[in-house]
């Protein structure tokens, strides 16, 4: 593999690393996210 | 005559080739699929249609030397003409949605929310696999743009979710993968209770698996179960728009059975749709099984990957509650993470026969069931997120 290679490979693997945390992060943010919509919307039905 | 006779056994001279050899090859795997759904009961649904059409496909050509069932681009064959209406739309994958949501009854999750965490943690394989694969993919030539639609597509086993593994490989356009990639999310899927125990015993002791954990009987009204799918359709749509056709097609199907006035709808979901679409679903990506494809290396390395992410989809769940129970007072069975795979229920059953195999009186079904149905939602966030990233990476 020539330096070049390498190098785009490293590029690849770091754009890899990237999606992979992103997604981890933001499914959990999401996630989170339904988890206060639930809480909200029960409150919000025990209010009434 | 001899040009007669020819043309007359084609069929059988076909079989004394190079491609008539592979193609033995692929009805041995073809009916290995069908032993497995008949024999087994894995996944018999999906598994026995893909066996099935995967035997059509690598049927002999015929005299132009064309398969019958698949045809040509402009001449299609019965088998093209399904790939093309419901596979390359990803039209299967959305219809089969609408049955999931139909069938799926979120008020578990819905009476212990705090679940939902166990259906992100669980989608941990899907990442690190993704990486894996990255890293693997040069060796076998692939770089690039190929090589981040690939390790998407091979990621995405890990989702535990034939639907969504379809969906993304064929997003990124992996035609020529769609059948290991299948095979291996539905073949990993059904082998559940034999993947997940020895992960979770090896990451658990004795003393967490006795762990006991309440269940709130928690009234949930009928408001919030409508309220439920409309507002998460809303929500996924604002902060992941790439995951709302599959978000939005099982909200959808989830609705018409909580409305309360749809009911011949949606057990037409439940019931008609859903067996229609697994047929033609499980056909067409049987049909995507031709020899020269499927016979490769690339092959056995999808296959092993998705092995790979299914264990650490189950590890990373076990982990992040083994993780919580270090800031919890009240602890969490860790073996509840496992069950934030999406394979629903089976990955629910597996951890609460476990449970119960540890304490016979341990009673954790509920508290799985949350973590299984909130594993449907991570998976296909998961799914939208990552077509959305690797989309914005390649654009």
């Amino acid at each position: 593999m020539s330096f070049i290679e390498q190098m785009q490979q490293a590029d690849i693997l770091v754009q890899g690393g990237f999606v992979a945390l992103t997604g981890l992060i933001v499914v959990f943010l999401v996630l989170s996210l339904f988890l206060v919509t639930i809480k909200v919307m029960q409150k919000l039905d025990k209010g009434q | 005559m001899l040009e007669l006779f020819k043309e007359i056994f084609i069929g059988v001279i076909y079989f004394g080739s190079a491609d008539g050899l592979r193609a033995l090859i692929m009805f041995a795997i073809a009916g290995l699929l069908i032993y497995l759904a008949i024999a087994k009961d894995y996944e018999p649904a999906l598994l026995l249609p893909i066996g099935f059409g995967a035997i059509l496909a690598n049927l002999p050509p015929t005299i132009d030397g064309v398969s019958a069932v698949l045809g040509l681009e402009h001449e299609p064959g019965f088998l093209r003409v399904l790939f093309d209406a419901g596979i390359a739309t990803e039209l299967f994958p959305i219809l089969i949605f609408i049955a999931v949501g139909a069938m799926i009854d979120f008020t578990p999750l819905l009476k212990n929310p705090f679940m939902i965490f166990f259906g992100a943690a669980a989608q941990f394989g899907i990442f690190i696999t993704f990486l894996l694969t990255l890293v693997l993919l040069p060796l076998m030539g692939i770089t690039g743009d190929e090589a981040l639609k690939m390790a998407a597509a091979v990621g995405i086993i890990g989702a535990a979710d034939g639907p969504t593994t379809i969906y993304v490989a064929n997003h990124f356009n992996l035609k020529d993968y769609m059948g290991p990639i299948s095979v291996a999310a539905y073949s990993y899927m059904s082998l559940v209770p034999i993947i997940q125990p020895p992960v979770i015993r090896a990451l658990t002791t004795r003393k967490e698996r006795l762990i006991r954990m309440d269940y709130t009987e928690e009234k949930v009204s009928r408001t919030v179960r409508i309220l439920f799918p409309i507002v998460i359709t809303v929500i996924a749509g604002v902060i992941v728009p790439m995951s709302v056709p599959l978000v939005g097609s099982l909200m959808f199907g989830n609705l018409i059975r909580e409305c309360g006035v749809l009911e011949k709808l949606s057990k037409s979901a439940q019931n008609e749709l859903s067996s229609l679409v697994t047929i033609l679903l499980g056909l067409t990506i049987g049909s995507t099984m031709v020899a020269d494809k499927f016979i490769q290396w690339e092959t056995a390395a999808i296959m092993l990957l998705g092995l790979f992410a299914f264990v650490f989809d189950t590890a990373g769940g076990v982990l992040f509650a083994k993780l919580l129970n270090l800031f919890l007072k009240k602890k969490v069975n860790p073996m509840i993470g496992a069950a934030g795979i999406s394979a629903f229920p089976m990955s629910a059953r597996v951890v609460q026969r476990m449970a119960k195999a540890e304490d016979p009186t341990n009673f954790i079904l509920m508290p799985a069931i949350s973590a299984n149905v909130a594993g449907q939602l991570g998976s296909i966030v998961a799914g939208g997120l990552v077509i959305g990233l690797i989309s914005m990476l390649i654009r």
